[in-house]
């Protein structure tokens, strides 16, 4: 251990008296970068919000450093080593001994710095990001964070980490904090972050109910239902003006109805799930951007092959909900409304993980059904589109050559086009193109390369084209002009495999060169999982 | 001129024939060229000198075919990576002056990526280094009394590694 580890240590057992040196003030840095002389002329010709670009690459110990260099670097460096306080209490597991603090060892002397320093370090603190690593009591929470929230006046985003469970801190504990900070802690919150929803979604919206200026929300599943609104809220809904919805997990109508009752002129961003049960109404959102749809199989079984019975009803019931959803969309969908900007449609959500078939069998059918959620995508209004999935190139190049989709302009391209898009309709082609776009299976991904001879053919027979119920909405009226879509986004899953990487560069290729054809431009990005 | 070159009149009076795409690059430029239409006039850059437009024209040829950078969605919760492609990398091994001079061409410019590798070459240089070695390496005067630095360091001491 270095000495100033054990410097560390104590601090947080023992604070030291008040420093008797009086540092330099910090807020507000002054205009020019460097009014003292110290910088060398062509450090000194740099920009604040250039420097600031650089300390944001550093971390706490190079910052640290950094404060140390000159006057000149002392409030730049504060700002970034305290703007968010990361909290933590990793203790390998373990429980806090009884004797010491709850937090582990830096953590707990920053939060000591902090307090010696107050108000000049602690007004500096606009985040708190505050995860559990071992088990800590809801009294404890409550206490932390009621410490934090006294001593910070400018806290307004605060981050509820998932913790090592993956259960997060809990409703409770937060909503126990607010009663000992002082009054108004809870209506200076603008961001709210909860990765993990632990607690009963009613606490939650006794929560929300308190925070009026809340922005942006972050939450997991929150199953609120009428009942505990009428009795824990009676009857109020959130009243803040969210900017950004972010739901994780599964949201009921209730919820998604309570956390946006105030939000119909504000909300620009929507990542929320697109659950089988029903479809989501975005018409009263006038100011979305950004729609995120994550598909979402309540209480699917695992895994979720094409060979259960629920799975087709399963998917067409989440098929004709995106349709719905996405035809509510102000100024989109069925032509409904003026359009508004642009909307970003993205599609994301736990096919890989939830549309399991099993080993060995062609994965043929669900990407199939991909292809038709792609085609529920409205033709108006939608400048981009996100998917967030692992599309193979079948549902993409069915999707870009669906002339009755893309519309009928004229180019000796598109009729090219039209006609290859007319061939791949045919049951004999789509087979053959399914064999030929067909990733390898995941149980032989690491060993070969994709082969055709080894798939087992798919349990479901052949794909026969969607049923009429589910076939897209806007396939059914031929169009005059090309839709609005202008850009592509695609996601590939990071792959470590040689095979399933060349088949990747395969889809590319062919995806490419399908969208030049309609004026596309496609951007392909990688993930490692969500 | 061809439709497809700009012509770009530095500081000290060099005029470079640059392709639209290269050029296009810079925010600044592509916006100017928006503005201008299609004209023959040389579009003034009196921030950046010949050698630092060079420079920089040669990282923009390099990255002419990436694609538009998306705004990264990063909370304070991850810190931005450091990392620097090897030809970056490479490009960027240059006098500390001239480094300087690229950052502050890119951010006049509003070459959003090249300000990042410029950044993150300092950031780098920065990195693992006591505040000793900082000021020596940046030569950055210390005028901090030594009771102000060692409560400095007293405040921050939580950040040091540990």
């Amino acid at each position: 251990m270095r000495s100033s580890d054990k410097h560390c240590a104590t601090s947080s057992a023992a604070p030291p008296p008040p420093p008797a040196v009086r540092l330099p003030p910090t807020p507000p840095e002054s205009p020019a970068l460097d009014p003292h002389g110290t910088l060398s002329p062509a450090l000194a010709s740099l920009p604040t919000e250039t420097l600031h670009h650089v300390l944001s690459y550093l971390d706490p110990p190079a910052l640290a450093a950094v404060a140390c260099l000159a006057r000149t670097f002392l409030p730049l460096a504060r700002a970034h080593l305290y703007r968010q306080l990361h909290l933590r209490n990793n203790r390998d597991g373990q429980a806090a001994p009884a004797d010491s603090s709850a937090l582990d060892a830096r953590s707990a002397a920053l939060l000591a710095s902090l307090d010696r320093h107050a108000p000049a370090l602690a007004t500096l603190v606009h985040g708190l990001d505050f995860d559990l690593l071992s088990h800590l009591g809801a009294d404890d929470v409550a206490a932390l964070l009621g410490q934090v929230l006294t001593l910070c006046p400018s806290l307004t985003a605060l981050r509820l980490g998932a913790g090592s469970h993956g259960h997060g801190i809990g409703f409770r504990g937060l909503y126990r904090s607010l009663a000992l900070a002082p009054p108004g802690a809870a209506a200076r919150l603008r961001v709210l972050d909860v990765a993990a929803c632990a607690g009963a979604p009613h606490t939650l919206a006794m929560l929300l109910v308190e925070m009026p200026n809340l922005v942006e929300l972050r939450i997991g599943q929150c199953l609120l239902e009428d009942e505990d609104q009428a009795v824990f809220c009676a009857g109020r809904a959130a009243p803040c003006r969210l900017e950004t919805l972010v739901a994780r997990g599964r949201l009921t109508p209730t919820a998604f109805a309570f956390c946006t009752a105030s939000s119909g002129a504000s909300l620009r961003r929507a990542v929320v799930p697109l659950c089988d049960k029903a479809a989501l109404d975005l018409a009263p959102f006038t100011a979305l951007a950004h729609v995120e749809l994550c598909v979402f199989l309540a209480g699917a079984p695992t895994p979720f092959s094409p060979a259960h019975a629920q799975f087709h009803p399963t998917l067409s019931r989440l098929s004709r909900n995106l349709g719905d959803t996405l035809a509510s969309l102000p100024g989109g969908g069925a032509g409904a409304g003026a359009a508004s900007s642009p909307v970003v449609v993205a599609l994301s959500g736990a096919w890989d993980s939830a549309v399991t078939a099993p080993p060995g069998s062609s994965q043929a059918v669900d990407l199939v059904l991909h292809g038709d959620l792609l085609e529920r995508i409205p033709r108006e209004g939608v400048e981009r589109v996100v998917v967030r999935t692992e599309l193979n190139a079948l549902a993409l190049t069915r999707w870009l050559a669906d002339d009755a989709w893309w519309g009928s302009a004229a180019s000796s391209a598109l009729s090219r086009m039209a006609d290859d898009a007319s061939t791949t309709t045919s049951d004999h082609e789509r087979e053959r193109e399914r064999d030929h776009e067909r990733p390898p299976s995941p149980a032989g991904s690491t060993a070969s390369a994709p082969s055709v001879s080894t798939c087992v053919p798919s349990p479901c027979g052949s794909p026969s084209p969607p049923p009429t119920s589910s076939r897209s909405l806007f396939a059914q009226s031929p169009h005059r002009f090309p839709p609005d879509v202008r850009h592509l986004e695609l996601w590939q899953k990071t792959s470590y495999s040689g095979a399933r990487r060349d088949f990747q560069a395969r889809v590319r290729e062919r995806v490419d060169e399908r969208a030049r054809v309609r004026g596309v431009e496609v951007t392909w990005r990688t993930y490692e999982r969500w | 001129m061809s439709a497809n070159k700009v012509k770009l009149s530095t500081s000290d009076q060099e005029e470079f024939d640059v392709d639209r795409d290269v050029a296009n690059r810079s925010v600044l430029i592509k916006n100017m060229l928006e503005d201008l239409g299609d004209s023959d006039q040389a579009i003034p850059l009196p921030n950046v000198s010949a050698n630092v437009l060079k420079k920089v024209l040669e990282w923009c040829e390099h990255h002419k075919k990436d694609p538009e950078p998306i705004a990264e969605d990063l909370d304070d919760n991850r810190r931005k990576t450091t990392e620097i492609s090897d030809w970056d990398a490479k490009f960027i091994q240059v006098d500390q002056e001239m480094l300087f001079e690229i950052i502050l061409a890119a951010n006049y410019l509003d070459i959003k990526p090249l300000l990042d590798v410029g950044c993150k070459t300092v950031a780098n240089m920065i990195k693992g280094k006591q505040p000793e070695e900082i000021r020596k390496l940046f030569n950055i005067v210390n005028d901090f009394t030594p009771e102000e630095e060692a409560q400095i360091k007293k405040e921050n001491e939580w950040a040091e590694d540990r």
